[in-house]
């Protein structure tokens, strides 16, 4: 039988497709009188010459276009056997984009005074949902003119979007809270983070439904990646080398101290930290205290190899030492030798 | 809102004014437009809802900037329930029972759902005072009871919309939404 009229749906149950143009690919020739069919959880975007006209919610529409039946394959003949009249439905899924996974790459940085280290890294993840709420403002300015776009094609941008929100919120309670009022804080963050995100969402024609946080929690690592960062205060920086140093001696009967410097060293740890917890003692006499227990185990020549590894820093770290005149050191040819008593000198500086 | 439904019949295709004239047809087209204009009503509800519910982020995103982030679960909690409601509005059934079922859905309980939801647009009116009033006691001891306030009236829009399938099925039937009785 000859083609009258079409029937254009699109019974996909569309699980991650957010959109699909109906034809996937080329352009569409409905002829005049079609019927559109959108289903409850979609809307149609229906574009006729090139322009999106309306937004069809969920039922039966007749649409009207120039592709009058049988006239049109006369028209076409002028137009190398096309239509002219072009038309297309994009086919919206408006359900919910429930459990999409949200998580920190990377640690985010926050103030934390008085406590620790007076910075901590924060890690966290959880879910959130979206759905969409402008179909035709989603369509012409995020999707364009392809034919299906996913979850995954929006996922990135999204989560950018959540993680800025997340750190600046961060960022703006942890000015007048501690880190362990913060996680005490999730509802009211995940909350907040919804909040701010919306104005985001909408921009590109989404709705945040929800934002939850299912763990939020300094990093294990704080310490080591705060010191590679660079975030530390020289104070904070001299004591996590001295504490390192100690716990190192502590661990390594051997090296001409023996177990009895091994406990020694431990022992003094005790009395060096009761000292600062009672009388608020300097960085330096933590470090003194230390350089004391992690001299036992020291080489009398140590590479600035060796020098990283006692005080657990990069080799690039002793290099900038030993350049910045710090640390002593011989040159000979193009390495550095630095001596037992240089590292000691430095350490109890 | 009362002409949503003359405007719908006013504007029928050609093949569906023909139809109106099929002994039997006119009732089937006529019960459809109802629905029509019930849905586009329930899509201005939600609308309205909506505008409030983007009201009530607006205000979490003020208290986060003058350091009050404790207050914002609480004012989540009525978004919460603000939301529940918007999305059952836009879901909701349109009244419609099959061929063999023993209560019908007919016109006269097609006007009375229509009635029901066109009653909603008051309790917006209702919650944009409410919001207001959150938005006024910022800073004051009365921001608690105001954002109780909104949570109530937002509970009390979602208590009022599980009466809807009463409406047709009669009061001992199942709310919409609410889960079926164990047998």
């Amino acid at each position: 039988m000859a083609r009258i009229f079409d029937v254009v749906e699109y019974p996909d149950e569309m699980r991650d497709e957010i959109v699909h143009r109906f034809p996937e690919s080329g352009y569409g020739d409905f002829r005049i009188g079609s019927q559109v069919i959108v289903r409850e959880a979609q809307s149609a975007v229906f574009f006729r010459d090139g322009r999106a006209l309306d937004t069809f919610k969920a039922g039966r529409h007749t649409i009207t276009t120039a592709n009058v039946p049988y006239l049109i394959d006369l028209i076409g003949k002028a137009f190398n056997d096309r239509t002219p009249f072009t038309a297309e439905v994009y086919f919206v899924s408006m359900r919910e984009f429930a459990d999409q996974k949200w998580g920190t790459a990377q640690p985010i940085i926050i103030r934390n005074p008085g406590m620790g280290l007076g910075v901590a890294l924060m890690q966290g993840y959880g879910s959130y949902s979206f759905q969409m709420a402008n179909p035709q403002q989603f369509v012409s300015q995020i999707v364009g003119t392809t034919g299906a776009y996913s979850t995954a094609d929006i996922q990135g941008r999204l989560r950018a979007i959540l993680l800025s929100k997340l750190a600046d919120l961060l960022g703006e309670t942890a000015a007048k809270k501690d880190v362990p009022s913060l996680i005490g804080l999730t509802e009211e963050l995940g909350a907040g983070v919804r909040a701010k995100a919306q104005d985001d969402f909408q921009a590109v024609g989404l709705t945040l439904k929800q934002f939850y946080i299912e763990s939020l929690k300094p990093s294990e690592k704080s310490a080591e990646e705060l010191r590679a960062m660079g975030m530390l205060d020289m104070a904070t920086y001299t004591q996590l080398q001295a504490a390192d140093a100690m716990r190192d001696a502590a661990k390594n009967p051997a090296g001409g101290a023996g177990l009895t410097a091994g406990i020694g060293a431990g022992m003094s740890i005790g009395q060096v930290m009761g000292e600062a917890l009672k009388q608020g003692a300097s960085a330096k006499n933590l470090a003194g205290g230390a350089a004391a227990a992690a001299a036992a185990a020291m080489p009398d020549v140590m590479t600035p190899s060796d020098v990283a590894q006692i005080l657990k820093v990069s080799e690039e770290d002793v290099v900038e030492l030993i350049k910045g005149k710090e640390l002593k050191a011989k040159k000979i040819g193009k390495g550095y030798r630095i001596g037992k008593a240089a590292l000691e000198e430095y350490l109890s500086k | 809102m009362s002409d949503l439904f003359q405007k719908i019949t006013d504007s029928r295709n050609l093949i569906e004014k023909i139809g109106a004239f099929i002994p039997g047809f006119k009732g089937y087209v006529d019960r459809n437009a109802r629905r029509d204009a019930d849905k586009l009503l329930r899509e201005t509800v939600a609308t309205r809802f909506e505008q409030q519910w983007s009201r009530v982020s607006e205000l979490q995103r003020q208290m986060i900037q003058e350091g009050g982030i404790e207050s914002v679960d609480a004012l989540e909690a009525a978004a919460v329930k603000l939301r529940t409601f918007i999305d059952r509005v836009r879901t909701a059934p349109y009244g419609y029972a099959g061929f063999f079922d023993a209560v019908k859905v007919n016109e006269p309980e097609l006007i009375q759902l229509y009635q029901f939801d066109a009653s909603l647009l008051d309790r917006a009116v209702q919650l944009a005072a409410a919001v207001d009033n959150v938005a006024a006691s910022a800073g004051t001891d009365g921001l608690p009871a105001a954002i109780r306030n909104v949570a109530t009236l937002a509970q009390d829009a979602l208590d009022a919309f599980q009466s809807r399938s009463e409406l047709i099925l009669g009061p001992n039937a199942p709310a919409a939404g609410a889960a079926p009785a164990s047998q």
